[in-house]
Formats: structure tokens, C-alpha cells, sequence
């Protein structure tokens, strides 16, 4: 987390939870970043996360840059650095 | 399962309520930062 801070990088998580939920399942861990609610998946399927027929959510990072385009897209759950690196290249 | 959006694809902007009750739209986000999308199945999940 402290790396995202580091260079400036906003994360957030996402998946179908309602916004309630997410609420208290982010104070219970104290998460340092903001969920957000996508409950018609509608998110994960604009940015291929989501399995087909309805099977749920595949865990998939994207990195974006400020000039709106994908610069980093990986499936699972690469570290911080990982990601990271990608936002190094661009510099 | 469709391919992953490509380095130098556009990314489809959206809006959503945080957990934090405010509603954030991505262009909006980026015009402070870069930003970090974690898609991942549901809350209590490992990983």
C-alpha cells in the first residue's frame, strides 16, 4: 500500500458487493483503500473480469494511466511492485 | 473468458458507490492519478 502511495497511484477494489457490505467488510479489516460496488458486474465485463455465463468475478488487476489507457493488465493478484514496475516504464 | 484489455487499450470509464458512500467516476479519478483496479471474486475471499 505504501508503495501505491509512494507513486501516487490510487487502488481500488472492486466486485459485486453492494456498497453496504463493503462498508463494513472495509472498517472490519480497515482497509486502506476504498471498494467499490459493481452489482451488475457491469464493470468487470467492460474490462474482462468476469467469467462467462454469470460464474462470478475473475481476480484481474489493471494499472491506468492518466491519459485513460490501460498500461498494465495481469490475471490474479501481482504484487504492488509488479504493477508498479509497469508505471516506472511509462515515466 | 475474453482476453485482457491490452497496454495502450482505452479503459472504460465508469461510475461507482464506494464503500466509503461517495460515487467515483474513473475519468474523474484520473485526473489526479493514475489508478488501480483489483477485480477480485468477493469480500472474504483469500488474496
Amino acid at each position: 500500500m505504501a508503495l501505491y502511495q509512494q507513486h501516487h497511484v490510487r487502488p481500488f477494489g472492486v466486485n459485486p458487493a453492494p456498497a453496504t457490505s463493503h462498508a463494513e467488510y472495509a472498517a472490519r479489516l480497515t482497509l486502506p483503500f476504498v471498494l467499490l460496488s459493481d452489482p451488475e458486474a457491469a464493470i468487470a465485463n467492460a474490462y474482462h473480469a468476469a467469467m462467462p455465463w454469470g460464474f462470478g468475478i475473475t481476480r484481474t488487476v489493471y494499472l491506468i494511466g492518466q491519459d485513460g489507457r490501460i498500461q498494465f493488465g495481469r490475471r490474479g493478484a501481482p504484487g504492488a511492485s509488479v504493477s508498479l514496475e509497469h508505471l516506472e516504464s511509462k515515466k | 473468458m475474453a482476453n485482457l484489455l491490452k497496454p495502450g487499450d482505452t479503459a472504460p470509464d465508469f461510475a461507482a458507490t464506494g464503500s466509503d458512500g461517495h460515487t467515483y467516476r474513473l475519468s474523474d479519478l484520473l485526473a489526479e492519478s493514475p489508478v488501480l483496479l483489483l477485480f477480485y471474486p468477493g469480500n472474504n475471499t483469500p488474496g
